[in-house]
């Protein structure tokens, strides 16, 4: 006699609030109460994974498996992986190429190095954009330039190194000419070389203390719809952690629909012609008030 | 006293604004000479530095000692900048200002009041509440209005109430600002006070916030009203009411609202062309609400429109079922089709699978390519896409993604292949079948546990063997896959080898073995009513109650108590008790215990103390059975937890004890707590109690 399985179960608001506050103990990552979709949606193919018939039993494993920093690793990654594609916010890009580029060209011409940050770079598109931006400009040749992609994810991280990518990641009309920097193998467009020689990959939790401990003075960091996932405690942790690995005067891309305000006055807004952006505010030489 | 030109104070004085700016967060608000600059810097001209004192000033171990001076701040500031930036301190103070702060909201002044209940919004502290309340009938129309707004951030029940009567009032300022509180509760409205509001054009927008909170019958017909007005306004705010209404509901519950959309757009084509627009607005609310509306009228020519919404993850399961819900013909098909160059990824997903299900071979097979191609970021959408299908062409390129070599692949398959075989007799057996070719050739741990979901009794040989497999990810899976047999009540009678696998090497497979066995107990006990495990059985799961592992000591718990044996009581409530007890294992002997009858009150209250919050809200639930005071204790200390879940099992615990002498308790921790999910817990124990 043939007799089903329950169907998947929902995740209660309950189960919802206990795997937040589990996610959000273990990196710091907070879901907001309009999110519990996103993660029934992408956590609900791990219960039959693991044998587990409710978020509760998820929720039990989380806490108490042998397995279960894996586990917490499996599951960060599923609820954190967002697909991106390259050139995304054209406006701020075109922005960053026509007047943060040449004031940075401008501004370190005697040290000649320049580091950016893509914080929270998924499957590296931001990263490799930037490199091709960076490349294209013709600003910066011969100068030490190192742009770093870091994410909490391993398996993005795995993804971004190996830089091959499908047709979709080219799907913005602006991102057509970085085809030249890509060659077609076996299906796959694969980042070439001299692109691939500027770009590093970090695994980083934003949110741990030690994060980005590794990182120079950075002359701009674009975090672009990552804080989203952040609660105002939390955001606020990342954006000192940004004014402090940035240099006096250095730039922060946020994404379009993000904004300090009530977060943190560290950062001054500047009017660029198309966009605004954030900068660390520079220190006068400090003489007597 | 003259200050070094370096010192923080000093700089925080400094003509640089930035200098100014990282001066004051080295001042240290506990000190009462820093504390002095920071008061003065609230009123800087640079709204950077104005902003940081704010944030330091509030923010000190003891604020009481700053309060006087932002509260004269607050009142008399000399500009409107030192004003707001004493507000946002005495905002950061939290707490410790609600009582002058409540003080200055029965003052003579109204700019005061007004200021006093916006920093009270801002602590969002209950204990405001009934002098809030007391405003919202204050002389001053900007007064009445900020209590209204402090009331929507407050919440609780006094406050609900309170802006219900408010919405009634004469002063349309108030009336707005108690509707917008209301909505930010998610509160609702009775219709017939929901219908006289509506006919105020400047209340319409709050007002059907409301209705999509509304789970009363009454307020669809309004709802319907809204989603027709000519005004884009009105009908951008209805359809964000039918948003809400629908990702709260299933459209079953909302099939009158959809049957009369449907006939109000078949009436007038431009109607659902406006709804339609409504499709690529950037609220999420309206862009739902206009999926459901746009799905009822059913035209093929939105269906590139909705696609493009499935881009969204928030969106794509309602556009999945959009889609199902059109009639299926040549001119959906060709829609679909021609959609298809303008759509992104996911959406194209979404869109090959509805060509799929009306027939086209050539979008079948995109999909199973998308499926099986482990770089695409999509795959695991294409695959629960080919799952959702049930369609038997996709139980073979399924079931070729079982492997271990991708578990995360493999599982998604897994589940897609339980989806086909639970759709019908025709979809079963030939999951089955794939599955039993693959078992000998290329077993593997998900393969195993959809044998266990879809399987019978004729594969009981087949996981025997498994759980002697050399993979211990295939024992483990094999035993869980016959735990998963008992449970669908088709692997009848003993199967000692599972009982065996309480000795395997591996704890995975143990602790496997033993929810298993509770399963095969628990499954066997409702068959044949009451019937014992074999004796062997349970000397292997007492065993097992000492394994070095606690996974399988509290899978073995768990089975004990299944098992139903009085006799067992005391070793699990040794394990229960223990102020070190591992968490997993005293969570699973209490619940072992409350099947065998409950635990003792002293088990009970030891595990109620327990540092971990599972085992502490797992003793709060058996406590319900414990009579008398020490049952009642247990239940008392834990509603007031600190813990919102600690304080939730207290809720729970109040109902199951059944005693409705305590409902006048939970309605006031109904109306006390100030987390809505646990004051909702609190109130369902107090109905259930029979309070009033």
């Amino acid at each position: 006699m043939w007799r089903p399985e329950l169907g998947a179960p929902g995740m209660s608001e309950e189960e919802f609030r206990l795997l937040r506050d589990l996610v959000h103990g273990h990196c710091g990552i907070f879901f907001r109460d309009d999110t519990r979709y996103l993660l029934e949606r992408r956590l609900a193919p791990r219960l039959p994974a693991l044998g587990l018939r409710s978020f509760a039993e998820y929720h039990r494993f989380l806490r108490y498996d042998p397995g279960r920093a894996a586990e917490l690793d499996e599951a960060l990654d599923v609820i954190t992986t967002n697909e991106t594609y390259f050139y995304r916010e054209p406006l701020q890009l075109a922005a960053f190429s026509r007047e943060l580029l040449p004031d940075l060209a401008r501004t370190l011409a005697t040290l000649r190095r320049l580091r950016l940050l893509s914080a929270g770079c998924s499957t590296g598109e931001e990263a490799y954009t930037l490199a091709v931006l960076v490349r294209e400009s013709g600003l910066f040749e011969g100068w030490d330039v190192e742009i770093v992609g870091a994410d909490i994810s391993r398996r993005c991280l795995d993804a971004a190194r190996a830089g091959a990518y499908g047709e979709h990641a080219f799907r913005s009309p602006e991102a057509e000419h970085m085809r030249r920097w890509f060659r077609l193998r076996g299906g796959k467009w694969v980042v070439d070389d001299a692109i691939r020689r500027m770009v590093r990959f970090d695994r980083e939790n934003l949110l741990d203390p030690a994060a980005l401990g590794a990182a120079s003075r950075l002359d701009a960091i674009f975090c672009r719809n990552v804080m989203i996932y952040f609660d105002l405690a939390a955001r606020r942790r990342v954006l000192a952690k940004f004014h402090d690995k940035l240099r006096d005067g250095g730039w922060l891309l946020l994404g379009h629909s993000e904004s300090l305000l009530n977060v943190t006055a560290d950062f001054e807004i500047v009017h660029l012609t198309r966009d605004l952006v954030y900068r660390k505010p520079h220190r006068a030489g400090g003489g007597a008030p | 006293m003259s200050e070094e030109p370096r010192s923080p104070r000093a700089l925080a004085r400094h003509a640089d604004e930035e200098t100014r700016y990282r001066a004051i967060r080295e001042l240290d608000p506990d000190d009462a000479g820093d504390r002095q600059v920071l008061l003065e810097r609230l009123g800087d001209a640079s709204w950077r530095v104005r902003s940081a004192a704010a944030e330091r000033v509030g923010s000190g171990a003891d604020p009481r000692p700053v309060l006087p001076a932002l509260l004269d701040l607050l009142a008399g500031g000399a500009t409107v900048g030192a004003r707001d930036a004493a507000a946002r301190a005495l905002a950061r103070a939290g707490g410790a200002a609600v009582a002058p702060l409540v003080e200055r909201l029965g003052g003579p002044d109204p700019d005061l009041r007004q200021a006093a209940a916006a920093v009270l919004a801002a602590i969002a502290d209950r204990r405001a509440a009934p002098a809030l309340t007391a405003r919202l009938a204050d002389p001053d129309p900007n007064v009445r209005a900020a209590a209204a707004d402090a009331l929507g951030k407050i919440g609780g029940r006094e406050a609900v109430e309170a802006l219900r009567a408010a919405v009634d009032s004469d002063d349309a300022t108030l009336r707005l600002s108690a509707l917008e509180a209301l909505a930010q509760l998610g509160a609702s409205l009775p219709p017939a006070q929901l219908a006289r509001v509506l006919e105020d054009r400047a209340l319409r927008r709050p007002a059907y916030r409301l209705l999509g909170a509304s789970d009363d019958p009454g307020a669809i017909p309004l709802l319907a009203r809204g989603l027709r007005d000519p005004s884009r306004s009105v009908r951008e705010a209805a359809l964000a009411a039918l948003g809400q209404q629908r990702t709260r509901q299933g459209a079953g519950a909302l099939a009158a609202l959809l049957d009369a959309l449907r006939a109000a757009a078949r009436d007038d084509p431009g109607v659902a062309d406006a709804w339609a627009e409504a499709l690529a607005s950037e609220d999420p609310r309206v862009a739902a609400g206009a999926l459901a509306a746009v799905a009822a009228a059913g035209e093929a020519r939105h269906v590139a429109a909705m696609l493009r919404l499935a881009e969204d993850e928030r969106h794509r399961a309602l556009v999945e079922e959009a889609l199902e819900g059109l009639a299926p013909g040549p001119e959906l098909r060709a829609a679909l089709a021609d959609s298809l160059p303008s759509l992104g990824l996911l959406a194209r997903l979404t869109a090959l699978a509805a060509l799929a299900r009306l027939g086209s071979p050539a979008s079948f097979e995109s999909l199973v390519r998308e499926a099986s191609d482990p770089e695409a970021y999509a795959q695991a959408e294409a695959i629960a896409a080919l799952g959702r299908l049930v369609d038997v062409r996709g139980v073979a390129p399924l079931a070729g993604l079982l492997g271990d070599d991708a578990p995360r692949a493999a599982g998604l398959a897994s589940s897609a292949l339980v989806r086909i075989a639970q759709a019908g007799a025709g979809g079963r057996a030939a999951v089955v079948a794939a599955l039993r070719d693959r078992a000998g050739a290329a077993p593997s741990a998900a393969l195993y546990r959809a044998i266990g979901a879809t399987g019978d009794a004729e594969d009981l040989a087949l996981l025997r063997a498994a759980l002697a497999a050399e993979a211990a990810t295939h024992r483990a899976s094999a035993a869980a896959a016959i735990g998963a047999l008992a449970r669908r009540g088709v692997a009848p009678g003993a199967i000692p080898e599972l009982a065996a696998a309480l000795a395997d090497p591996a704890p995975a497979v143990r602790s496997s073995a033993a929810r298993a066995l509770a399963d095969a107990v628990r499954a066997a006990r409702e068959r044949r009513a009451g019937e014992a495990p074999p004796a062997e059985v349970l000397a292997r799961l007492r065993a097992a109650l000492e394994d070095a592992d606690p996974g399988v000591r509290a899978a073995a718990a768990e089975a004990l108590g299944v098992a139903g044996r009085a006799g067992d009581a005391r070793a699990l409530a040794a394990l229960a008790g223990s102020a070190d007890a591992t968490p997993q294992v005293a969570v699973a002997a209490l619940h072992a215990l409350a099947a065998l009858g409950g635990a003792p009150g002293d088990v009970v209250a030891r595990a109620a103390r327990h540092a971990d919050p599972e085992v502490a809200k797992e003793a709060v639930l058996a406590a319900a059975r414990v009579p008398g005071p020490d049952g009642e204790r247990v239940i008392r200390d834990a509603a007031a937890s600190p813990r919102w879940d600690v304080r939730q099992a207290a809720a729970r615990a109040l109902a199951e004890r059944g005693d409705r002498a305590l409902a006048a308790e939970a309605a006031r921790a109904a109306a006390a707590d100030p987390d809505p999910l646990v004051a909702r817990a609190f109130a369902d124990a107090a109905r259930a109690l029979g309070a009033e």
